[in-house]
């Protein structure tokens, strides 16, 4: 630490490194709260900061849209703001004790604050095929404009991997006519998202739409004619005839930068409640960041929207020395058909579950519950509902699960009771 | 088109806990929102996604969207929160008797 340049305390060239969504929340929370310094924002794609998570739902049906829509910010925002932003541009090195970020042109740039919103890479299916054209992968908008190309009705789509990206395509391929089969190595779709009981009752929403899916196979080979992938064989046997295949297996944190500027990094960049990194004057957000669990025990890297905002945003408050903690439950939503699925805090198999309204009903709740301690919620088509339990699960609190499970009770009741006491 | 005052609710449908939401035509929902005895509207539609701001949650005057963390404030519809940009309009509101009157004119 005693190497590292002396913070300036008042900084004056911030740096942002990537161009999503927690790039775009910095620069936006550090006008808000008051800096006038310069920001210039390094964005690897050629594109403005966009929002990800249409490009697997509703941007599928209208490949127009995608080049068009879906940006976090007008163009003339950024110049009202003076944040200067470079598209297509990427960050090459860093150097901790200069405080430069060298770009692949050479180009070196320095900085009083840094921040990493590397974000992450999609994971590859490294098998003979992997990389011909028909093999669909899903992060960016070029991406998405390749994949629309590909989901025309009748077209027969192999989706491999039923995480939220796999399920959603395959719920957006069913929109647009495609025959969809999704190969899956677990039970269901979402598993680790949802835990088993709400996997399996959405394995049958997919399935009552048509989806054909193989849970508890994987993917042994590809079928291989003039260069396009036929077929995709299971390794139980099973033979899919593909026109094309989408590939949804996670992504990779893109830590690169870091670990090779010596930043400490384990599962992603590990940096504390305020985002900062083991340099004080670097802080990290989004997808690439690792950082202390909602509940203390633990370190976790979230891979959603709003945990990726909101990280942007503390890091941007701690770089002005101002309070800031990023220590807030894991929250997601997914679109899938006519459902709106919500998440907050933990979910999984290991704690019992409450139910407001039944699976199979137009909408209900799962709240989990270790012992008496809530600790997650799932929301199917109860926006409201999900309103306030968010703010359950971020209050820590023991409850009675009659009081979860009654209808007619308010969940804004039991929020009320928590602020008296 | 000059505004015209339409019937809504009555005062007893909102509470500050729960906005209330109003279709004024097949697309278009409003929502109507209790503020210290004082009632307030403005679109339903959150402008960053498909969200009903009436499902929200209210916290004084401000509406939180249940979908992404933008909020909004319910007096002048201004966005107070990541990733809102754009304001939601709002709408002039009077009492008569028990109904809640607002001011839309037909867009
Ligand atoms: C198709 C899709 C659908 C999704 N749907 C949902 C959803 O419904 N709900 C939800 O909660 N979340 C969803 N997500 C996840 C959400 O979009 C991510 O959590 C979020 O985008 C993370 O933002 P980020 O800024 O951390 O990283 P990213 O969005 O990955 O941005 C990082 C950027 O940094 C750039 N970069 C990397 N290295 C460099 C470098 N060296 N120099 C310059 N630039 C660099 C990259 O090119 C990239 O543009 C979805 C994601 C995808 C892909
Ligand atoms: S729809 Fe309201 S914040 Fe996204």
């Amino acid at each position: 630490m005693e190497e590292v340049v002396m913070l300036a305390t008042v900084p004056e060239r911030v740096v942002i490194v990537g161009g999503g969504i927690a790039s775009d929340a910095c620069a936006a929370e550090l006008r808000q709260s008051g800096y006038n310094g310069s920001i210039l924002m390094l964005c690897g794609e050629p594109w403005r900061p966009y929002e990800r998570p249409p490009l697997s739902k509703e941007a599928l049906d209208d490949k127009g849209s995608i080049e068009e829509r879906f940006f976090l910010h007008p163009e003339s925002w950024y110049d009202e703001n003076a944040i200067e932003l470079r598209l297509g541009v990427h960050a090459a090195g860093l150097d901790i004790r200069q405080n430069t970020v060298e770009l692949t042109t050479g180009e070196k740039i320095g900085f009083d604050r840094l921040l990493l919103a590397t974000g992450g890479t999609v994971r590859k299916l490294w098998i003979e095929g992997g990389e011909a054209p028909n093999v669909h992968y899903l992060r960016t908008k070029d991406d998405a404009l390749s994949l629309a190309s590909a989901l025309t009705q009748g077209s027969r789509i192999a989706i491999i991997g039923m995480g939220v990206i796999g399920a959603e395509i395959a719920a957006s391929a069913r929109k647009l006519g495609c025959n969809v089969t999704a190969i899956e190595p677990e039970t269901g779709p979402m598993t680790r998202a949802l835990g088993s009981q709400l996997s399996n009752w959405l394995a049958g929403i997919h399935h009552k739409h048509g989806v054909q899916a193989l849970y508890g196979v994987s993917v042994a080979r590809f079928v291989m004619e003039d260069g396009l992938v036929r077929a995709v064989e299971c390794d139980d046997g099973t033979l899919v005839s593909c026109d094309a295949v989408c590939v949804g297996i996670g992504i990779i944190p893109e830590t690169g930068l870091a670990n090779d500027a010596g930043l400490a990094v384990a599962n992603g960049i590990v940096v504390d409640h305020q985002n900062r990194t083991s340099v004080p004057s670097i802080f990290s957000a989004g997808d690439v960041a690792e950082l202390p669990a909602f509940d203390g025990a633990d370190r976790v890297r979230y891979e959603t929207y709003q945990n990726a905002a909101e990280q942007g945003a503390t890091a941007a408050r701690a770089m002005l020395g101002q309070a800031a903690d990023n220590t807030g439950p894991c929250t997601f939503w997914t679109n899938q058909y006519d459902l709106n699925i919500q998440s907050a805090g933990k979910v999984s198999d290991e704690f019992s579950i409450v139910w407001r309204g039944s699976m199979g009903d137009d909408g209900f709740v799962a709240f989990f519950l270790d012992g008496e301690r809530l600790v997650g919620a799932v929301a199917v088509n109860r926006a409201r509902d999900m309103a306030v339990a968010r703010k359950l699960v971020a209050a820590k609190i023991d409850v009675k699960p009659e009081d979860l499970a009654s209808d007619v009770l308010p969940l804004r009741s039991l929020l009320k009771a928590l602020s008296k006491n | 088109m000059s505004n015209k005052w339409i019937k809504t609710c009555n005062k007893s449908d909102v509470s500050e806990e729960e906005p209330y939401c109003f279709a004024v035509s097949a697309e278009k929902n409003i929502a109507i929102y209790k503020l210290d005895e004082e009632f307030f509207c403005t679109d339903d539609l959150c402008t960053h996604g498909n969200a009903s701001l009436s499902e929200g949650f209210q916290d004084e005057g401000i509406i939180e969207c249940p979908f992404h963390g933008g909020a909004f404030n319910i007096r002048t519809g201004e966005p107070t929160s990541y990733p809102c940009i754009n304001a939601i309009r709002t709408y002039s509101v009077k009492i008569e008797g028990d109904t809640i009157m607002v001011a839309y004119d037909g867009e």
